[in-house]
């Protein structure tokens, strides 16, 4: 009973002490000729444990095996027992390192960007400028260039083209082809573009004047006395959009593809407004 | 090494005991502890928790050396010591300081006034 405790407080004892002298304190205590001896024994051994773990913190880590010259030396891992500070340490450590992960994850969670998408703003492509040229041009590999303007900044949107026949062409080539007037292709500007430019009255009685202007090849509305704001064909459709407020105008056009005629909605009222000035086909 | 020396001065009971021990001969920690029992007669028993956290103490400073286990002795488990010359060094200023002191002490117990 009392070796078996006393081997216990050996096991109990650093590792460095263990390894150097546990055999030999274990051999004078079975040299014990007395119970009480052995009693003795095993207090001196409580002792022992209690100063090597409290007063000799030097001597907790085990030493190397010691090795002739000219003999390799394995460290073996199985014996390499971490200190418990050094456990405490990194477990501390980790928990505050997973910690600080978590928060900064969370952290980037709660912090969305939202960005409010306003209303679009389409620009001709570029791909449109070069339509208006000679140059035959690949319609199964062309994509349709669009860009869209927000509060936010700038970002381009890409939508595949949808292929025509070979021997059809773009309704807004077939204007400026069509078209025999060559100073608006040099203008620089998109030549379908150049069928809405001009100054528009209403019929109504107040007799609104619109005019629309291009320039560097954007449509600009006017409704005078109301509201100026660039506008922008949506593809697909026949109207137009404001990009700054929420309006819209149809232009209705004639044999020749001039727009003669616009109908623009603003704020709940419609505007009906012919072309007076600025045909030029 | 003189420096060296008297900074390990003076020593622990228990030190000077192990090292007296050891003076004489390469023991191992039973032989040790049994050899300090019979220098003291008796009065100053070293349990082998002490004297192993002296020794380990010892050894490291270069006090003690280790000589390690002795084939055929009767019990394998035993390793044995040696002091080494720095020990044997201490040891000598150690008695020299004590011996110091004795004749000290001898000196004033001599000299004390006798009561009329």
């Amino acid at each position: 009973m009392l070796r078996s405790l006393y081997q216990l407080v050996l096991r109990a004892h650093p590792p460095y002490f263990r390894q150097r002298f546990a055999e030999e304190m274990q051999s004078i205590f079975d040299q014990a000729e007395s119970r009480s001896v052995a009693a003795g024994l095993l207090a001196d051994a409580v002792l022992s444990l209690l100063r090597q773990w409290s007063l000799r913190p030097q001597f907790w880590e085990e030493t190397p095996l010691a090795v002739g010259r000219g003999t390799p030396l394995f460290n073996v891992l199985d014996n390499n027992k971490p200190r418990a500070a050094a456990l405490v340490y990194g477990a501390f450590l980790s928990a505050l390192v997973l910690n600080g992960v978590c928060w900064t994850m969370g952290y980037a969670w709660n912090h969305p960007i939202f960005i409010e998408l306003r209303r679009p703003v389409f620009v001709p492509p570029a791909s449109w400028d070069r339509k208006s040229t000679s140059v035959p041009r690949d319609e199964t590999t062309e994509s349709a260039e669009s860009s869209l303007y927000t509060g936010e900044g700038r970002v381009v949107l890409i939508f595949p083209s949808h292929a025509r026949p070979s021997g059809e062409a773009d309704p807004a080539i077939q204007l400026s082809m069509s078209s025999p007037q060559e100073p608006a292709r040099s203008s620089g500007a998109p030549i379908f573009l150049q069928a809405y430019p001009g100054t528009y009255l209403s019929t109504a009685e107040n007799g609104e004047r619109v005019n629309v202007t291009l320039h560097s090849g954007r449509l600009q509305l006017e409704v005078v006395g109301f509201f100026s704001s660039p506008i922008v064909p949506i593809p697909g459709s026949q109207e137009m959009t404001c990009a700054v407020r929420n309006c819209s105008a149809r232009f209705s056009t004639n044999a020749s593809s001039v727009a003669n005629e616009v109908e623009i909605l603003f704020d709940g009222r419609t505007i009906h407004a012919y072309r007076v000035q600025g045909a030029v086909f | 090494m003189r420096e060296d020396i008297s900074s390990l001065l003076p020593l622990s009971p228990a030190t000077l005991h192990i090292l007296l021990s050891l003076a004489g001969e390469e023991l191992h920690g039973y032989g040790i502890m049994q050899e300090v029992q019979r220098q003291s007669a008796g009065k100053y028993k070293l349990g082998p928790g002490t004297l192993y956290d002296n020794l380990q103490k010892m050894i490291e400073r270069g006090l003690v050396e280790e000589l390690g286990k002795r084939p055929g002795d009767d019990d394998p488990r035993r390793r044995y010591y040696r002091l080494s010359p720095l020990g044997r060094g201490v040891l000598s200023a150690e008695i020299a300081r004590l011996d110091g002191v004795v004749r000290e002490g001898k000196l004033r117990l001599e000299t004390r006034p006798r009561r009329a």
